[in-house]
């Protein structure tokens, strides 16, 4: 079984990537907010509870930064990370899967 | 090589659903084990009687009708994705097996490469 590197581009606001992504995702795999995406890591929506409960769940903090967001409202558990660990993410799981 | 395209796009509102499948009946040139996945709006791909003649676009339904001539038999459809969007499995308009959640995740993780559109 290979794992699943899941990248998220659209936000949770508008658009059904991320409900539609946690039906696919199991433990193992990764999530990663990238682009409007990063706006699934906030606290404050629907999703957000189910969201809080993964593992393995990334922003790139320089989509997040450039939204102004403020690092205080986001959730516990997202790691943000650089391009670099980006590229490690996406070496160290052997399947990716855009959800746009 | 086992390649899974996962399609999740409805057919008509933009090139996407077009392009995904031109690049899997490409891809069964190569003689890889390809599999195809419709999921979320990706299933309205597969009603029938689609005419989109007036629209001018190209029509979906013959493409996948042709997806059997080239060897792409590994049809697959998202049971809840199904249900969401009010059809049944007889209204499809190809023979595809119908997988629940936790078929749709062992799909995945047992391919070597997953395309995403």
């Amino acid at each position: 079984m290979n794992t699943i590197l899941h990248i998220i581009n659209k936000s949770v606001f508008t658009h059904q990537a991320l409900r539609q992504c946690l039906k696919c995702y199991k433990d193992s795999d990764s999530l990663l907010f990238v682009g409007d995406g990063v706006y699934c890591a906030l606290n404050s929506h629907e999703q957000a509870a189910k969201l809080s409960t993964i593992n393995h769940c990334y922003a790139l903090v320089d989509d997040i930064d450039a939204r102004g967001i403020d690092h205080s409202t986001l959730l516990d558990n997202i790691q943000l990370i650089d391009d670099k660990a980006f590229v490690e993410l996406s070496i160290s799981n052997p399947l990716s899967q855009s959800w746009f | 090589m086992k390649l899974l395209f996962v399609l999740r796009q409805s057919p008509y509102g933009g090139l996407l659903a077009r392009e995904s499948l031109d690049a899997i009946l490409a891809s069964s040139a190569y003689g890889q084990e390809l599999s195809v996945l419709f999921m979320d709006d990706g299933i309205f791909q597969l009603t029938q009687e689609q005419n989109p003649e007036k629209t001018e676009q190209k029509n979906i339904q013959k493409i996948i009708a042709a997806l059997e001539m080239y060897d792409v038999d590994r049809l697959f459809v998202c049971k809840q994705s199904l249900i969401e969007r009010g059809l049944t499995h007889e209204q499809l308009s190809c023979k595809a097996t119908l997988l629940d959640q936790e078929q749709i995740q062992t799909l995945l993780s047992e391919q070597n490469h997953l395309l995403s559109f």
